[in-house]
């Protein structure tokens, strides 16, 4: 199925546009394929989101369900991959909501995965302390950063993919920023 | 020296900035300790960010791609889209009606004019038939006008009232797509 796996989204925007037709005709080998081209970046972004993987694959098993349902009535003003980006946080954001009861995201595990020599340790923990203060970001000021610092989109790309206006996405930027900027004074000061 | 550019300098980390901003952005950090602080603060910020790791998902890509294969619902159809999609937009009820009434006129007005033809025909070859003379042509210059007109009009209220009914639909689809995505 995942014939395309292996080449990059860019170079085949167009084999991708084809793609995105035929399944939009309700091809569900070509919606496959989509899905092998997405998968990655969809459950990276949705962890960053959330801080727990079960949770981000969760959410990008539904996201690539809810897109499947509505593919008919996607057009290619954005590319594919902004508008996967804004059925995911739409998606992770109901999930979380129904099971708050059972995820408490506060207390997510945040403790760097498993052990080395005292150097590697200390990193590790440094950058948990970074993923516990993204994670302690209100949550639309958390997407706003993870699509700008990881994903590498533009204010007007966050805008068109948040459904938000520019100056929305700036200031929840710049709030973002200044509050981790307070939260982690001391690593960024070490730099 | 020239005023601080704190308020610039995040849209100029991001590459947001247009090239007389810009210019004047380093015009002014090349004069500032201050501002070339905060701009290595958010530098070394956007560092500590990108090191943190998103780890391996725990299934293949293939394996991921068979499982939500395998489970792919049938779509919701148009229809239901526009049944289902909320009243956001009030202004789509007088256009519906709107169109409903620009429709009702035309086919009213192309009905007239067609049966203001038939009409024509119908008494023109009746009395013809009964009569050993040759009759005028039964319908005026101004009646030839007027079902000139009626088709027209017609023809053109309809479309109006097909593209009025299009878009409001559109417009509907629009906004429970959006919703429920």
């Amino acid at each position: 199925m995942c014939d395309v796996h292996s080449r990059s989204v860019n170079k085949d925007e167009e084999e991708q546009g084809v793609l995105i037709h035929r399944a939009q005709r309700g091809d569900t080998q070509a919606f496959g394929e989509l899905v092998c081209l997405h998968y990655r970046s969809v459950v990276q972004m949705l962890y960053r989101m959330c801080g727990e993987l079960p949770l981000a694959e969760d959410a990008a098993q539904e996201t690539f369900i809810r897109a499947w349902q509505h593919l008919p009535r996607y057009r290619p003003r954005a590319p594919f991959r902004h508008w996967l980006y804004r059925i995911a946080i739409n998606a992770m954001r109901d999930m979380v909501r129904r099971r708050r009861d059972e995820v408490d995201i506060e207390a997510l595990p945040l403790a760097a995965e498993g052990e080395g020599p005292e150097e590697a340790w200390e990193q590790q923990e440094r950058i948990a302390q970074v993923r516990a203060a993204v994670l302690a970001l209100p949550e639309a000021s958390r997407a706003v950063l993870i699509l700008r610092e990881y994903e590498g989109l533009s204010y007007r790309e966050i805008a068109q993919t948040l459904g938000i206006p520019v100056g929305t996405v700036m200031s929840r930027l710049h709030y973002a920023r200044s509050r981790l900027r307070d939260r982690l004074a001391s690593l960024i000061e070490r730099e | 020296m020239n005023r601080h550019v704190d308020r610039w300098l995040e849209a100029y980390v991001d590459g947001e900035l247009g090239d007389a901003r810009r210019r004047q952005v380093e015009a002014h950090l090349r004069q500032c300790a201050r501002c070339r602080t905060m701009l290595g603060e958010l530098r070394s910020l956007s560092t500590w960010l990108r090191r943190v790791p998103a780890p391996r998902p725990a299934l293949s890509t293939e394996q991921f791609a068979v499982a939500v294969v395998s489970q792919l619902p049938g779509r919701p159809s148009l229809l239901r889209g526009v049944v289902n999609a909320p009243f956001t937009w009030w202004w789509s009820v007088p256009l519906i009606l709107l169109a409903i009434l620009a429709f009702g006129q035309g086919a009213l007005t192309a009905t007239r004019g067609v049966l203001w033809l038939l009409f024509g025909v119908w008494r023109w070859s009746g009395i013809s038939a009964s009569l050993p003379f040759a009759l005028p042509l039964p319908w005026s210059l101004e009646g030839l006008r007027e079902l000139e007109y009626g088709l027209w009009l017609g023809v053109g209220l309809s479309a109006c009232s097909w593209m009025m009914a299009w878009w409001a639909m559109r417009e509907r689809l629009r906004v429970y797509a959006l919703r429920n995505t």
